[in-house]
């Protein structure tokens, strides 16, 4: 039996008792062809691999709940893929929430109004904002302050498009569309996630709701 | 430890109403195969039920997220592998979600594991002088970019892997490889197992003969790999 035919044995074997399974720690056993065989016979198993079943313990903080979270707030949201990945833009510049805040409302020239900042940041980061609304400004200054530009910001934030669907309406359903409990439920989660325009309209609001 | 064996839901075209959505037990969720758990947030969400489409995304992030990274981490540096992984699952959900994905979820989600990793490498060549450290992360948009076009994944774009191309063209002679080299069995088994999915195999299977096709799939995908160098 060759080195490779023992290591993808092994990594099988480890995969399948649910053990870490790292790819890499197998490959650094081999060198040249030999890695570059077992690197293709490994990813062709895992392409195979039905997936793990559930385990509410191991999923409880992991990376796949937080995507998950994402997820459901990018589909139910309106700022496209905002919700997955501006969290994952900030963990990367090794930001905490409030001093991207500082920072965005240092960059627009509005220090002290944090606060509101903060609203309208956290609506963002879970799609309750619109995108459209918001200005290139913020995202240049934003884009600034994690690592992306402005563009790329806007372009990930488009809200999605509606797919086929049932015929009778849009795939993800609105706030306008469930059932009036629900309404209620929704209209409340986008009161707390994102100041609602004041009755003077401040230059807050034109940033983040004004649009370009 | 292996996943129970998946079963659809049957699917309708009737809208989804609170009224007519039936929750599933956390056991009856992870039975769907993920092309049913798609059809079942999909239901949740038209019923207005948030939270019970955001369990059954759990179930599906939590199946693959971990299988993806490993793939990823295959080809792309360490400080990279967590957010191509999550761009993947992210535009693979999406294309499921608005309807641009082909063909049944987990064909597609390894169709765009192997588009992203394509594209990441792309990125990097076309900017040679500029070398990471490997503590750092490549730009946002080289990895996140991708996700960022609201269209459908171009069909036509596909990386040819080399494995599919080392494989033999007989349907027969691919299930051998995927039971003894993809499924660890010996050849005994491979061979018993392909004679009763294939009963009218004439001669039938023999444990030579599964060694054989084996030994050329090996010798075909070493050859490629060689020739690259």
């Amino acid at each position: 039996m060759s080195d490779v035919d023992r290591l993808l044995s092994e990594y099988i074997a480890e995969h399948r008792g649910g053990g870490e399974a790292d790819p890499v720690g197998y490959l650094d056993r081999v060198q040249g062809t030999d890695r570059a065989e077992l690197a293709e016979l490994i990813d062709a198993y895992l392409a195979r691999s039905p997936g793990q079943p559930w385990d509410a313990a191991a999923f409880a903080g992991s990376s796949a709940e937080r995507l998950a979270e994402g997820m459901a707030e990018a589909f139910g949201g309106q700022a496209g893929l905002w919700p997955v990945v501006l969290p994952r833009l900030r963990d990367r510049a090794r930001l905490k929430r409030d001093e991207v805040v500082a920072r965005l409302a240092e960059a627009l020239g509005i220090s002290g109004r944090e606060e509101k900042v903060e609203r309208y940041y956290h609506g963002m980061e879970h799609g309750s904002l619109p995108s459209t609304g918001v200005s290139s400004r913020v995202l240049n200054a934003l884009g600034g302050i994690v690592g992306a530009s402005g563009e790329f910001l806007r372009s990930i934030g488009e809200p999605f498009a509606e797919g086929p669907g049932p015929a009778e309406g849009p795939v993800f359903a609105r706030a306008t569309t469930r059932a009036a409990e629900f309404q209620v439920e929704v209209a409340d989660e986008l009161r707390t996630a994102a100041p609602q325009p004041s009755e003077e309209w401040d230059d807050v609001d034109e940033l983040f709701r004004g649009g370009d | 430890m292996s996943v129970p064996a998946p079963c659809a839901r049957p699917t309708t075209n009737q809208t989804t109403t609170l009224a007519n959505f039936r929750p599933l037990s956390q056991t009856e969720l992870d039975q769907l195969d993920s092309d049913a758990l798609i059809a079942y947030i999909r239901d949740a969400d038209q019923a207005g039920r948030r939270d019970e489409a955001q369990r059954a995304l759990g179930v599906l992030c939590f199946r693959h997220y971990d299988n993806v990274k490993r793939r990823v981490s295959i080809r792309v540096p360490w400080a990279d592998v967590e957010d191509v992984a999550q761009e993947v699952m992210a535009s693979s959900i999406k294309s499921a979600f608005d309807g641009t994905a082909v063909g049944q979820f987990v064909n597609w989600l390894n169709r765009i594991v192997d588009r992203r990793v394509a594209d990441y490498h792309r990125r990097k060549e076309s900017r040679p002088t500029e070398v990471a450290l490997p503590e750092e992360h490549e730009q946002a948009e080289d990895i996140w970019g991708e996700a960022a076009v609201v269209g459908p994944e171009e069909p036509t774009i596909d990386v040819e892997r080399k494995i599919d191309a080392a494989l033999p063209e007989s349907k027969v002679h691919r299930r051998v490889i995927d039971i003894y080299v993809f499924d660890d069995q010996d050849a005994r088994t491979t061979a018993d197992r392909i004679n009763q999915e294939f009963p009218d195999l004439d001669p039938s299977m023999s444990v030579d003969n599964v060694q054989q096709i084996a030994s050329r799939f090996r010798k075909n995908l070493r050859g490629m790999l060689d020739e690259e160098g």
